[in-house]
């Protein structure tokens, strides 16, 4: 993984990261998922389960009563068992479509930056022996496409909390040179948004949620 | 709303990692290595090769396979064994010419002579539809099943669809890298998808219709095709450490297995991931080199076949399209031809994951080769199965 794919990708975080700044809402969203390395849309939570949890922010493009489009910047952990761990750095660019009952249909497009660590003792290859480790870090790239659905709990509120549910539908790249060269991925997201108040209500900052 | 904020902050995240650590302590037992079968009779150190041979496997742990196993086998006496390397990178055990080793896809020739036999005792004929034998339950779905007969599925002329290669096995696979797999559940991932070609319009390399031919086995037996393995080869032979999977797939003294799914030369142990080779007659066999060339002695002496069964076994097909980078090649009856430099020679590979072996025989000189190695994938394969690494050994073992 080249340095510079990391500078790119945190740099597709920058609109996230400067977007707090004269809103008053930072809505905050969390979710526990199952990851699984799978073909998508052929099972539908593939077991055993592969626990994960994400945190992220989201900055909004663009709202009016129906369309809402927005962007997240996320940071996720999984476990998968024998095969490795991971933290993901990515980002999102989302558009919800609002039902006047609460309910909106999700669709997010995403790439992130993957750090990979063995679950399990690794034995290295060098200067004629092999040698354990416990530390094997590999850098991946991910890109997603993730199709679902939230409600919003008290739908006429500004900051009201959102539960939602993602299918995140993803490939890993690479995966492994010569022998798997792209992994196909199938997460299973279920979490909660919830705004966060952070600047006293003023006509001008307000982020319609 | 706060309140909430801090549930999901101090119970739930924590919850999640405290499932994820939980998750992780989970190790499998380790059962350190602690055999040594000791051939008496083994005079390897007084073969005036030795030398010679343990220099090629000497090389090949010096590129970085974990460990390696070989034999070469001319009949009566005159048999070397040898080892380098490792069983286990954890405990430094060392690989010795005798340990136990998965040998995969060999068990195909085995599942195939068992066949031929069958054939030779009047209860199964080459020419008939394996639907004659098998319940169309088991065959639904599966394209040109229903027309395929016994000799082309061990010819791989069925154009059967392989299961391994549908991308749903494969990630199911290594998502759930313990697994074990039973028949019904591969055969489902060669139903709904196309046949490769029309039967006996080319060759296809399918594990799917070797499941199937062992269903046959057991359909015909009235007991387990490994049953008929062992009392048919492994007893006669006596090929002691021989055994099926089944029963056992992970016996105390098998050589740990090792793979390079990262291709950066950093090996997983893989000694529990072979589950889709534990219960179908397309992989799982646990043998050693110096059985699979008892074996392959035994059939090539005419021990196991009437002469013209053997001649039915070593008639070949070859594919339309052949690898360019690998040998011209034949399609026999459970047994392939590679056209080397030595001329042709006879014999099957097989890979499990973190494992590989090869047995092979000599026509024009009678020897049998076998070597196997507790690595493979990614990096590794190209040391000891491109067709550089098998003409390297050919052209040591051969040059007289």
């Amino acid at each position: 993984m080249r340095r510079s794919h990391l500078i790119a990708i945190l740099l597709m975080f920058l609109p996230c990261m400067l977007f707090a700044q004269g809103k008053e809402w930072l809505p905050v969203s969390v979710s526990v998922f199952n990851e699984s390395t799978a073909v998508p849309f052929t099972r539908f939570i593939p077991t055993p389960i592969h626990p994960g949890v994400q945190v992220g922010v989201s900055r909004q493009w663009n709202e009016s009563q129906k369309h809402y489009i927005y962007q997240t910047a996320n940071v996720s952990y999984f476990y998968h068992r024998h095969l490795y761990q991971a933290v993901t750095l990515s980002t999102e660019f989302g558009y919800d479509y609002r039902f006047p009952f609460g309910l909106n249909l999700k669709a997010l497009l995403g790439a992130g930056y993957m750090m990979t660590m063995n679950t399990q003792e690794v034995y290295e290859f060098k200067n004629g022996n092999y040698t354990a480790t416990n530390n094997s870090f590999m850098s991946k790239l991910q890109a997603t496409l993730s199709l679902g659905a939230g409600y919003r709990i008290h739908k006429k509120r500004d900051g009201s909390p959102e539960i939602f549910f993602l299918y995140q539908a993803g490939v890993i790249y690479p995966f492994s040179a010569d022998f798997i060269p792209i992994m196909a991925q199938a997460n299973v997201h279920l979490g909660v948004k919830i705004p966060i108040r952070i600047k006293k209500n003023h006509p001008s900052n307000i982020e319609a949620r | 709303m706060k309140r909430h904020h801090n549930i999901l902050l101090t119970r739930l995240i924590p919850a999640v990692f405290t499932l994820a650590i939980a998750v992780g302590c989970q190790k499998d037992k380790y059962v350190p290595m602690d055999t040594d079968y000791s051939y008496g009779w083994d005079t390897s150190a007084e073969n005036p090769n030795n030398e010679k041979y343990l220099s090629l496997l000497k090389e090949m742990t010096e590129q970085g396979v974990p460990g390696v196993m070989m034999c070469v086998n001319r009949g009566g006496t005159d048999i070397w064994l040898g080892s380098s390397g490792y069983s286990s990178l954890k405990t430094k055990d060392k690989m010795l010419p005798d340990n136990r080793t998965r040998v995969g896809s060999t068990v195909k020739t085995f599942t195939a002579v068992t066949i031929l036999q069958l054939c030779e005792e009047g209860k199964l004929s080459l020419n008939a539809r394996v639907s004659d034998y098998l319940p169309h339950d088991v065959l639904k779905g599966i394209e040109n099943a229903d027309k395929a007969t016994i000799r082309q599925m061990l010819r791989h002329s069925s154009g059967i669809y392989n299961y391994i290669q549908d991308m749903r096995f494969q990630t199911a696979s290594m998502n759930d890298l313990t697994k074990e797999w039973f028949p019904d559940e591969l055969l489902s991932y060669a139903r709904g998808r196309s046949a490769y070609f029309a039967p006996d319009e080319d060759c296809y390399y399918s594990n799917t219709c070797y499941i199937l031919l062992g269903m046959v086995i057991e359909k015909i037996c009235g007991r387990p095709f490994y049953k008929e393995f062992e009392e048919r080869f492994f007893i006669p032979l006596r090929m002691n450490e021989t055994a099926f999977a089944e029963e056992d797939p992970v016996p105390d003294d098998l050589v740990r297995g090792y793979v390079d799914f990262f291709s950066n030369m950093k090996l997983l142990e893989s000694t529990w991931y072979s589950g889709w080779d534990y219960h179908t007659a397309d992989g799982g066999l646990i043998s050693n080199p110096y059985n699979l060339t008892l074996f392959m002695k035994a059939l090539f002496d005419g021990k196991l076949l009437k002469t013209e069964t053997m001649n039915e076994m070593l008639s070949w097909m070859s594919p339309k399209t052949q690898d360019p980078e690998y040998y011209n090649m034949g399609y026999g009856l459970g047994i392939f031809r590679y056209d080397t430099d030595k001329g042709a020679i006879y014999g099957h590979s097989g890979d499990a994951i973190g494992y590989y072996a090869i047995m092979l025989y000599h026509p024009e000189s009678g020897t049998a080769i076998s070597w196997a190695v507790n690595g493979n994938y990614g990096n590794l394969d190209k040391i000891f199965s491109s067709k550089e690494a098998i003409d390297k050994i050919l052209n040591t073992v051969l040059a007289d």
